[in-house]
């Protein structure tokens, strides 16, 4: 109990104590960021272990006659575990890449604040509960988006904003209605509409996707994503490649399992084309990230498509296909962090941001190349990456729940992530260097350190996937 | 002792401003006097509506009658403090005290002079007075007569800025507002033709026996009152006057005008649609189908136009027309949850529109500047003031843990229930526009880089007034409690009638 | 232990190689000799009948495991051989090439794949080192990081990749088909869905078919043979092909070898002879087009795979009858590894001395190089099928089994035949051209370089004793090494 809170508040706090220190003293600050998410993380680590062991706690709470509560279970400790673990290395990394930046304050304030929000997210134990941590997420991450202060960020933030609350919006309508037709919202306890045999059923299931498609890109809600890069890379890659993202993939995860539960869904005629949507954004978000020249945007509708592997996952309804999808989630959030943050340091040391000028790159900043060529083979679903192992249980799920051609589906979007990125590596490597061995120095060794780990463990999780099988069956068993 | 008092709270709180108004011009040079004279009287209020709500609650609902001049009904003016009444009135207290204390030792400068201002805090005391009356009084005359007192006292309370517009405003408004208190007496004169009472309890209850036999009175008796009071409400798209008149009103003015004035209004409005005619007539009349639609038109239509406003003050008036259609679209839906909604979500607006305004006042005065682009790094000089203008946006668009939540969740709730889809829809998109409108003053604020200036946060009292307005929007919002208990008991009250 | 020791030992070189400075010692010659000889103690009683299994204990969905039964055991050794015989050749080659450590490095690597494939016990492991390989070797095809190395680079890996999605998907489907994923070795398998079967065991087809470069999957070959380094391109053609075949071999195994198959499998021997006698034509016609004495080389790899697969396709339709097929396609494997080994190296002293592939501007040169021009021929002989050489032995046991199958009467398998033979002249003949148009004829007017160092010729002359000796003594290897593996 102890630990769910100060999990929760970590963030929280320490972001209202760097809010109000001095600016100068940014050397303390960073300590006083470091402390306080190496602190939430460390926390969140013993609820989710504890989850998974089988422990249970909840806390509860009212605010106009609605109860929230807050109630890990396997899902959400392994979505905080992952956010958590990630944040830790965002900040290290920010340490490097913010260096020397405008507004750090604000920015450690709101990163350290998101944390708490998106924790929140991740341990709430109802649709209230959820819906406010959603909601706020929306907010808490803003000032990050906007962090430029460019016209571009400012109207990036707009977007955000426009796209974020339209999407609250459909979801609290469909939060009403669940109220409405099944008087509660837990989702302890069984999914929440099983027994409610109700005409509007379907149209409910679209709000409920609406709701939460948003923040999980789904197409066509994705389109505050690729605007969302004008933030700082370390945002980019935590907010936009994991923590925010995944708050959607989450929300829909709960919709599909805990809200309807699997054996409704499958009767809905709605659940059916869910799948396909899924696979169309897979297929044309990759597709469109192959035509992007700025890396980052190529990025960010790289994640569009992925973050649709997660939600195929669930919607095969099969205990692999989740098994797939959690996979996934861990899988795919190391990964594409390692590949925000090499697009970080080339940008930082080098200057590029466009793929067609890296060029020889790799000569300058090899590390970092290799940690990008380790990632882009993940992304392809390659042995010995941990998302071999994703796509294989989710190709499982495809197949066990009579669905083979999305099976194809994800050889295709195979096929198209190497297009995507191994260009890229091998042209970094060809050519002259820009400038030798960029490498050197303290503030790169921030952001190079959390980079190459993050590689070396999806290498490990890859060749061992059983680290992370004890969360991920915690998971399947709980809602099969 | 206690006995007596309590009998007589509900009289007490309508006479005690106005007495104190009375009173006030005597003592106009001594602006202290003024003052206190005022948060006492205001203190008073709240006091005494706080204990006549403990004691509602406690009699589950019974309410507290008053006759005045110990005349029985139906020959005298019977007061009815009932939950509905109760709520209204620690409304009314609850906004009108932070105001009264934002406005001491500020007004000087807005207003003029010293005896201007002691003017002012008569018309103001005058419109309080006059509220307290609607929330509680169960007569259809007295209802006039409060209403005219209140349009006067608001009229003065426009023009009391010494500058051209504020006159023109406030001239256009008393000309739409005694429109509508024409129409609202001829409504209130076919009623009596029908019914042959003013009682509004015996009105109903004669009204529910013979208003087959005349329809079209009735008809008319309810398009005037309607209308009366959709002019004086500014329900679009009869709110024409309200941009202008709360514009260029002083602060506290704008606060009381858009806070509190038009909630009477849609009080006595409520009254004569639940208490006199009846839910049931209404759903014949399709009245509630009307409302619904008016509603939906009002909020689309003032939060888009709100968007197109480049003074701050005009964004928020126009914001009112959009929240009254809220209000209006809750009164739409003839069930228990829209009502409680809609009564949670007019004490809500009430007190978050102060808080705007105020805060917006406060900005205006300290910067010298009128437009929204012009408040740009606003946030970090007047941090306090910014705040306040932060919780109340965010209350206003509806994010949980603050007031506007609980109250457009009840009306999602009471939507569904009736059926009404385009409500749900409007609802929301009502919060998206509003989030539109507000969040990019907010954006401004805070992160943009503001010109070298000494702005400052106003002074002591105006800071706790804010204060005291925020921590009744995040209590509201968080714990409730009672007060939305009053709302629910109220709503049911209206819908068991007839 | 031992199988997980063997695939480690070039890893660990491989890290030397990276870390190290001097050059003094070859430390792919070094690695490769232990592993033969390690492989040779350690393997030999698997040839009895005694395979070895070896498990990493580790938790969750994945336990890797290790097995080596004759089969794997021909391959391993075959593989550590290969390399050390290249071993020998490289360092001098790649002096004038450049880049010798990385370069070395991914030999390392590419053997330490190599080797964990054939030593795989389960599918997951066989796919991890499948993927590896094909990693390391990428590196090899773009090694000179010219626009057509790269493109041929490109070529290579996305048709690689590809192959291991195919095998992704496969085993997917194998899952789906019977109860528990089949070990590797592990024999018949018997599926309870036999629709998901058959389209598994399609997907394995095409997966490994694509590494093996048949036909119509072998497109990327000849690019990413002819423009790597020669060690490289003799690896490639001489083993990294066979990989797939190797592959090929496994499925076979648990799709019902030496038996009847059932009805859902029965198209899958004539299937493959089909596209094995494809893969032969197409070959050999395109290399008899070539004037790049490396991509006629690539191409002739492409045909003699094609044997290697029709071997086997004869052997899974003959069923029971079939060991023939399949003794003969392992033997051949051998075989052609060896000969290709040789005929690559010996283009490369070559190309060495004349900076020159184009079999046009060359000609005349048994004068300059007489040794190599004696140990090409036999190279020659070999692949031609000559007697007295291991080629013939190899062939003339496929001819065998296609026989045997053309006997039972049916037409395809009678053009089958037919084709067998015509390719065989085609071989002749496009191999005539490549020695005549080299060693003999006119002197091309090129400058020549430099006198030939004895290393290269030492490992060519490796190479072809090792073939004579089989050639002369061809029993040797089927009794004792092939047939326990069938």
């Amino acid at each position: 109990m102890l630990a769910l809170i100060l999990a929760l508040s970590s963030g929280v706090v320490g972001g209202l104590i760097v809010a109000v220190m001095p600016q100068a003293r940014s050397r303390l600050r960073n300590l006083v960021v470091l402390v306080f998410s190496v602190s939430g993380t460390i926390f969140s680590w013993q609820v989710a272990l504890m989850v998974f062991a089988g422990e249970n706690f909840r806390i509860v709470g009212e605010f106009g006659g609605l109860a929230w509560s807050l109630d890990p279970d396997p899902l959400g400790a392994v979505f905080g575990l992952i956010a958590s673990t990630l944040w830790l290395f965002t900040t290290v990394y920010s340490f490097g890449y913010m260096a020397g930046k405008h507004k750090q304050r604000t920015y450690y304030t709101f990163l350290l604040i998101s944390f708490s929000v998106t924790l929140g997210v991740a341990f709430s134990g109802n649709l209230v509960a959820l819906y406010l941590f959603y909601e706020l997420l929306t907010f808490a991450t803003y000032p990050l988006v906007i962090h430029e202060r460019s016209s571009g960020a400012v109207k990036a933030g707009a977007k955000y904003i426009l796209y974020n609350l339209s999407g609250a919006g459909a979801l609290l309508i469909a939060i009403v209605i669940t109220y409405g037709w099944a008087g509660n919202l837990d989702f302890a306890g069984g999914p929440i509409l099983a027994n409610c045999l109700k005409n509007g059923l379907n149209w409910l299931l679209v709000l409920f996707t609406i709701g939460f498609g948003v923040k999980a890109a789904i197409m066509p809600l994705h389109r505050w994503l690729p605007a969302a890069m004008v933030a700082p890379t370390p945002v980019s890659a935590l907010l936009h490649a994991v923590a925010v993202v995944y708050s959607g993939v989450y929300g829909i995860l709960r919709v599909v399992y805990s809200v309807f539960g699997h054996e409704l869904m499958a009767e809905l005629s709605f659940s059916s084309m869910l799948p396909l949507i899924a696979a169309f954004t897979i297929l044309v978000g990759v597709t469109i990230a192959t035509q992007q020249d700025v890396l980052k945007r190529r990025l960010a509708y790289h994640t569009i498509s992925q973050l649709s592997y997660i939600l195929l996952g669930a919607f095969t309804l099969q205990p692999s296909g989740l098994t797939g999808a959690i996979l996934h989630m861990i899988s795919y959030s190391t990964l594409k962090v390692t590949l925000f943050f090499c697009a970080g340091i080339i940008a930082e040391q080098t200057g590029e941001i466009k793929v067609s000028k890296m060029g020889g790159v790799g000569w300058s900043l090899p590390m970092t190349m290799a940690a990008f060529g380790i990632a882009s083979l993940g992304m392809i679903g390659m042995l010995p990456l941990n998302t071999f192992w994703s796509k294989y249980y989710l190709m499982k799920g495809s197949v066990a729940g009579g669905r083979w051609p999305l099976a194809l589906v994800l050889i295709a979007s195979g096929i198209i992530n190497a297009v995507c990125f191994i260009p890229t590596v091998v042209t970094a490597f060809r050519g002259k260097s820009v400038q030798p061995n960029a490498e050197r120095g303290g503030r790169v060794a921030l952001m190079l350190a959390p980079t190459l780990l993050l590689a070396a463990i999806a290498l490990s999780i890859g060749l061992w996937p059983g680290i992370v099988w004890p969360g991920v069956q915690a998971v399947v068993n709980w809602f099969f | 002792m206690i006995a007596s008092i309590t009998a007589n709270l509900p009289v007490f709180v309508v006479i005690a401003p106005l007495f104190v108004a009375f009173v006030l011009p005597t003592f106009a040079r001594r602006m202290r006097l003024v003052e206190g004279l005022v948060i006492f009287v205001e203190t008073l209020g709240l006091v005494g509506a706080g204990y006549l709500a403990s004691i509602v609650l406690r009699q589950k609902g019974i309410p507290i009658i008053y006759q005045l001049g110990g005349w029985p009904a139906p020959w005298g003016i019977e007061l009815e403090a009932g939950s509905l009444g109760v709520f209204f009135l620690l409304v009314i207290a609850g906004v009108s005290l932070p105001v009264s204390l934002f406005a001491k030792g500020n007004l000087t400068e807005e207003v003029g002079s010293k005896e201007r201002v002691a003017r002012f805090y008569v018309l103001y005391l005058l419109l309080g007075g006059a509220l307290a009356g609607m929330a509680v009084t169960n007569d259809l005359f007295n209802v006039f007569v409060l209403v005219e007192v209140a349009t006067l006292s608001c009229c003065g309370l426009v023009s009391a800025r010494n500058h051209p517009r504020a006159a023109e405003a406030a001239f256009t408004y008393l000309i739409m507002a005694t429109l509508g208190s024409t129409l609202v007496l001829g409504g209130i004169g076919f009623l009596y033709m029908v019914t042959g009472h003013l009682n509004m309890g015996f009105a109903s209850q004669e009204l529910g026996r013979i208003w087959q036999d005349y329809p079209h009175v009735v008809w008319m008796a309810v398009s005037f009152i309607l209308v009366g009071f959709g002019v004086k409400s500014a329900i679009f798209p009869l709110h024409v006057w309200l941009p202008d008149a709360h514009s260029t009103a002083p602060s506290p003015a704008s606060a009381i005008l858009s806070g509190l004035a038009v909630k009477g209004y849609l009080i006595c409005l409520l009254k004569f649609l639940y208490s006199v005619f009846g839910p049931e007539l209404m759903q014949k009349f399709a009245v509630h189908r009307i409302l619904a639609l008016v509603g939906a038109v009002a909020i689309i239509a003032g939060s888009v136009l709100a968007l197109t406003q480049e003074e701050l003050k005009r964004r928020l008036a126009y914001s009112t027309v959009a929240q009254v259609g809220y209000i209006i679209l809750g009164f739409g839906l003839v069930n228990t949850k829209g009502l409680t909604g809609t009564l949670f979500y007019l004490a809500s607006h009430a007190v978050i529109k102060s808080t705007l305004f105020l805060a917006a006042g406060a900005m205006l005065a300290a910067t010298g500047k009128k437009n929204v682009r012009e408040l740009a790094g606003v946030g970090r000089k007047m941090p306090i003031t910014m705040a306040a203008f932060t919780v109340g946006s965010l209350g206003l668009i509806g994010i949980p843990l603050f007031s506007g939540f609980i109250g457009k969740w009840y009306l999602l709730l009471g939507s569904l229930e009736a059926g009404n889809i385009l409500s749900v829809a409007v609802i929301i998109a009502g919060s998206v526009l509003c989030a539109a409108y507000l969040l990019p003053v907010i954006r401004g604020a805070y992160f943009e880089p503001g010109p070298e200036e000494d702005w400052k946060d106003p002074g002591l009292p105006q800071k706790i007034a804010l204060i005291l307005l925020v921590a009744a929007i995040v209590i509201l919002g968080v714990v409730p409690g009672p007060f939305l208990e009053l709302a629910k008991r109220a709503a049911a009250e209206l819908l068991a009638l007839q | 232990m031992l199988l997980v020791i063997l695939p480690a030992i070039p890893l660990i070189g491989g890290l030397f190689v990276l870390f190290k400075r001097s050059r003094a010692i070859n430390i792919p010659l070094v690695t490769s000799a232990i592993v033969f000889v390690l492989g040779g103690f350690g393997l030999g009683n698997v040839f009895e009948g005694r395979p070895l299994n070896f498990r990493i204990p580790l938790s969750g969905p994945y336990t890797p495991t290790f097995h080596a039964d004759s089969l794997s055991a021909i391959f391993v050794l075959l593989a550590a051989f290969l390399w050390f015989a290249v071993s020998i050749y490289a360092p001098e080659y790649m002096k004038h090439e450049g880049g010798t450590r990385r370069f070395e490095f991914c030999t390392l690597l590419t053997l330490s794949a190599v080797l964990g494939v054939f030593l795989a016990g389960d599918l997951f492991t066989i796919l991890l080192f499948f993927e590896l390989m094909t990693i390391a070797s990428f590196f090899w095809v773009i090694h000179r990081w010219n626009k057509e190395a790269v493109r041929a680079g490109y070529f290579y890996l996305f048709f690689s990749i590809v192959g291991g999605l195919f095998l992704a998907l496969g085993i997917v489907l194998l899952g789906a088909a019977t109860e528990a994923l089949p070990e590797v070795g592990g024999g018949f398998v018997a599926p309870l869905d036999s629709r998901l079967f058959t389209w598994s065991v399609v997907l394995f087809m095409a997966g490994f078919g694509i590494k093996a470069g048949m036909a119509p999957l072998h497109l990327w070959l000849p690019h990413a043979h002819s423009v790597a380094p020669t060690p490289s391109s003799a690896l490639l053609s001489g083993l990294l092909i066979k990989v797939g075949a190797y592959g090929l071999i496994r499925v076979g195994e648990f799709a019902g070898w030496g038996r009847v198959l059932g009805s859902g499998m029965t198209w899958l021997g004539p299937g493959l002879a089909l596209l094995g006698a494809c893969t032969m034509l197409v070959g050999v016609t395109a290399a008899l087009l070539q004037s790049d004495a490396k991509r006629l080389l690539a191409y002739h790899s492409v045909s003699q795979i094609g044997y290697i697969i029709l071997g086997l396709g004869i052997g899974l339709y003959l069923g029971s009858d079939g060991g023939l097929g399949l003794l003969g396609a392992i033997y051949h494997i051998v075989n052609h590894a060896l000969f290709k080994a040789a005929l690559f190296l010996g283009v490369g002293v070559i190309y060495l001395h004349t900076k020159e592939t184009n079999l046009y501007n060359l000609g005349g040169l048994w004068r300059r190089f007489p040794v190599t021009a004696v140990l090409m021929f036999l190279a020659v002989l070999g692949i031609t099928g000559a007697p007295g050489l291991n080629g013939y032995a190899s062939k003339t046991l496929l001819h065998h089994a296609v026989s045997l199958a053309a006997e039972t009467g049916t037409p395809w398998v009678v053009w089958v035949e037919r084709l067998f033979l015509l390719v065989g002249v085609g071989t002749t003949a496009s191999f005539t051209k490549l020695y005549y148009l080299i060693f003999l004829g006119k002197p091309a007017k090129i400058k020549i370089s430099g006198g030939v160092s004895p290393r290269l010729q030492l490992a060519m002359g490796l190479l072809t004793a090792v073939m004579v000796g089989i050639g002369l003594a061809p029993e040797f290897f089927p009794n004792n090494v092939a047939v326990p593996a069938a």
